[in-house]
């Protein structure tokens, strides 16, 4: 006979058990009604996963041997027990809770301008990543995904416009379309599956590319937004940082075409490649030469030593009213030498969150009755 | 409408910043989803209010103190934001609604709404002269932030694809009540997955954004064979989950299968957008009954998932390890046989 696990339910009554069998009882029936109208429709599983779905515990209605071998119905009060004891556990919100505030309690030890960086934070360190979406063309059998190389480009960026699927690609009719008016900005028929073209001066801001794609069995048509930019800023210069209290500092200049509320942000590294921060600063900037600090805090310096330097710079002019659009600048390189720096030099003070930060802590600690 | 209790001691101790906020304190701030109809019917204002209030109406409407509506054929970035959330905003502020904080609670595109809204809303009303609101949290179910590749779909066609496949085209016609064109697609232009991830993908404030995902279906299935991964017949788990990036996922856990069953997922989200938390989870809660109050089956928590910056996992995994190695264990919440998802969340209010 299989060894019962330890249960770990914050408490039961025999009432409350005798509710939890009927329930799931009932849902166990629903759930394989539901599964079989499901079934015929739904995509299989990933890989990996072998869970099927709706899966429910099939034990709950398993008779139990006595010891003479044979099978006998269990009382209910023992198959509440059974049910309630057997395979399945159960886990208070309270705890689930504690969980959450623990990690926001962890993201608040650093400042919002300099929070730390592995090397999973693809959104961090990708900001412009282009998400592909394959789809199904022709009668749906074969997929086909129409993708750039980022999502924003910034004049004279050139754009480079790919398909990639499961069937050849004989031709195609590439359309840039304006996503307001609907436009024609660009047409051009080629017998590749990609096509590169240069970027324009009198763009809107959201274009459409509409693929026309002759493939070997038929033809079919595909679509992928992208956003394209005038420059209204560039950053010209990154200086060499200093000690700032808690804070290593580095000054930035920035050309300004256009003022506004500016969001600068920069990924902190090893000359080596090792992701440490992403440093953000925020300031209202008039047009012309203008300059502000990115700061990155000794919490996320963590006593790095190294030669470091700034890449994945984006420059943003951000909304300043309901309507108007964020716009982009550039940055006059891709990567911003430091140097060294000493992080000995900085004082030990930790970070303190905000008003706002440590009310959005109390919130999740009070749900979790903390 | 819920009247709130909203305690002067509150808000002077966030004068003083000695804070000590009770859960229920807070108002709490509804944002819907996409409406289909109404690419059609293209809804005047108080057409829109009407909408908004019949949205939230099986449950969470009785529970809220405020809405933010919203029109699914105009676009977030232009027309939903200066006609609709912008007098909302300037209206939350000048009341002194959010001033001792606010919870949004978002349902599907209104997860989008409102990753724009909290990345501007500071900015916005600063630039008015107007007091930013103190958003504390938001709730997020079945959230549309990652997009909905039904989005894309839908544009293709109203742009001439799916000529030759008509399950495509029923299924998203199914879907939206309709066979999109040109003039129809409002919002969905925003739902599509790479335009969703790219709008205000990374607001400054860090508002934790808890997350609450489903995987039935409205549909009886026919729109799932689109979406990657598990779903909830209209958004797919990498959305719903929050997942840093778009991908077919199996559970918002890598520990904990949707229906709750304790065995490895290989499919499962492992990194998150900035402050995304995936709370729970419920195999029989689809798109729709997420925000209603029907009972659906039991649900299972997905924080085995949550990290702390440096990648670490916050919860220690000996209390459960035996069940992983042991047959067939099932985790649920506690009280989620006999309340509704929805009524779980609410209790946290």
């Amino acid at each position: 006979m299989k060894k019962k696990p330890l249960i770990l339910l914050t408490s039961v009554a025999v009432g409350a058990g005798m509710l939890l069998v009927q329930n799931k009882l009932a849902s166990q029936s629903s759930a394989s009604a539901s599964s079989a109208t499901v079934a015929s429709y739904e995509h299989s599983p990933s890989p990996g996963d072998n869970t099927s779905l709706n899966e429910k515990p099939a034990h709950i209605n398993q008779t139990r041997q006595d010891n003479e071998g044979a099978p006998k119905q269990p009382a209910i009060a023992e198959a509440i027990s059974e049910a309630v004891t057997d395979d399945v556990m159960t886990e208070s919100m309270t705890e689930q809770f504690a969980i959450l505030s623990s990690a926001y309690a962890d993201a608040l030890n650093y400042p919002s301008y300099s929070q730390p960086l592995n090397p999973h934070d693809t959104q961090w360190l990708e900001p412009e990543r282009y998400s592909t979406v394959s789809l199904p063309v022709l009668d749906g059998d074969a997929q086909a995904a129409l993708s750039l190389e980022k999502y924003r480009f910034i004049y004279p960026e050139p754009i480079t416009i790919s398909v990639s699927g499961t069937l050849p690609v004989e031709a195609m009719t590439i359309e840039l379309l304006d996503v307001e008016t609907h436009h024609i900005l660009f047409k051009q028929r080629v017998n590749e599956a990609s096509l590169e073209l240069p970027g324009k001066t009198d763009w809107p801001q959201e274009i459409r590319v509409k693929a026309t794609i002759d493939f070997t069995s038929g033809t079919d048509v595909l679509t992928a937004d992208f956003h394209y930019y005038q420059p209204v800023a560039e950053i010209t210069q990154v200086e060499a940082p200093s000690s700032a209290g808690s804070d290593m500092a580095i000054p930035v200049q920035i050309q300004v075409e256009q003022s506004g509320i500016y969001r600068i942000r920069a990924n902190l590294f090893t000359q080596s490649g090792q992701p440490i921060a992403v440093l953000t600063e925020k300031q209202r900037l008039g047009e012309g030469k203008q300059s502000l600090t990115l700061k990155a805090h000794y919490s996320v310096l963590n006593g790095h030593n190294d030669t470091l330097e700034l890449r994945t710079v984006q420059v943003e002019k951000m909304s300043g009213f309901p309507g108007e659009k964020a716009q982009y600048g550039i940055s006059r390189q891709a990567i911003w030498p430091l140097g060294t720096f000493n992080t000995r030099l900085l004082k030990q003070a930790p970070y303190q969150p905000s008003a706002e930060e440590q009310q959005r802590l109390d919130f999740l600690r009070s749900a979790a009755g903390q | 409408m819920k009247k709130i209790a909203i305690s002067l001691l509150v808000t002077s101790a966030l004068a003083s910043g000695a804070i000590h906020a009770n859960v229920g304190d807070y108002a709490v701030v509804l944002i819907h989803g996409f409406q289909p109809g109404q690419l059609q019917s293209k809804p005047d204002a108080t057409t829109v209010t009407q909408d908004g209030a019949a949205y939230w109406q099986n449950y969470w409407l009785s529970q809220a103190d405020a809405r933010i509506d919203w029109p699914s054929h105009e676009r977030i970035a232009d027309k939903i934001s200066t006609d609709y959330l912008w007098p909302k905003l300037k209206e939350l502020s000048q009341n002194g609604t959010c001033q001792p904080g606010c919870v949004l609670v978002t349902h599907s595109t209104g997860d989008l709404v409102a990753r724009y809204l909290l990345d501007n809303q500071a900015n916005w009303l600063e630039n008015a002269g107007l007091q930013p609101l103190n958003i504390v949290a938001t709730f997020d179910f079945a959230g549309a932030g990652g997009g909905s590749e039904l989005g894309d779909l839908a544009v293709n066609i109203a742009e001439g694809s799916g000529t030759w496949n008509s399950l495509m085209k029923s299924a998203i016609a199914m879907w939206l009540g309709e066979t999109p064109t040109k003039d129809n697609t409002g919002v969905l232009n925003d739902l599509r997955v790479a335009n969703a991830r790219q709008l205000a993908a990374l607001p400054d404030s860090r508002v934790p954004r808890i997350r609450f995902a489903g995987d039935s279906s409205d549909y009886l299935g026919t729109t799932s064979g689109f979406l990657p991964g598990n779903d909830d017949g209209v958004v797919a788990s990498h959305s719903s989950c929050g997942a840093s990036v778009a991908g077919d996922y199996s559970s918002c856990s890598v520990k904990v299968a949707f229906n709750g069953k304790l065995t490895a997922q290989s499919g499962g989200v492992s990194q998150f957008m900035p402050f995304h938390y995936p709370l729970l989870m419920g195999s029989d809660y689809s798109h729709s009954s997420l925000i209603q109050q029907a009972h659906q089956g039991q649900v299972t928590t997905a924080t085995d998932s949550v990290t702390m910056l440096s990648g670490q996992a916050i919860k220690p995994e000996t209390s459960d390890e035996w069940y992983w190695l042991n047959g067939s264990y099932y985790r649920y919440v506690n009280g989620s046989e006999s309340q509704s998802i929805s009524e779980i969340a609410h209790s946290y209010l």
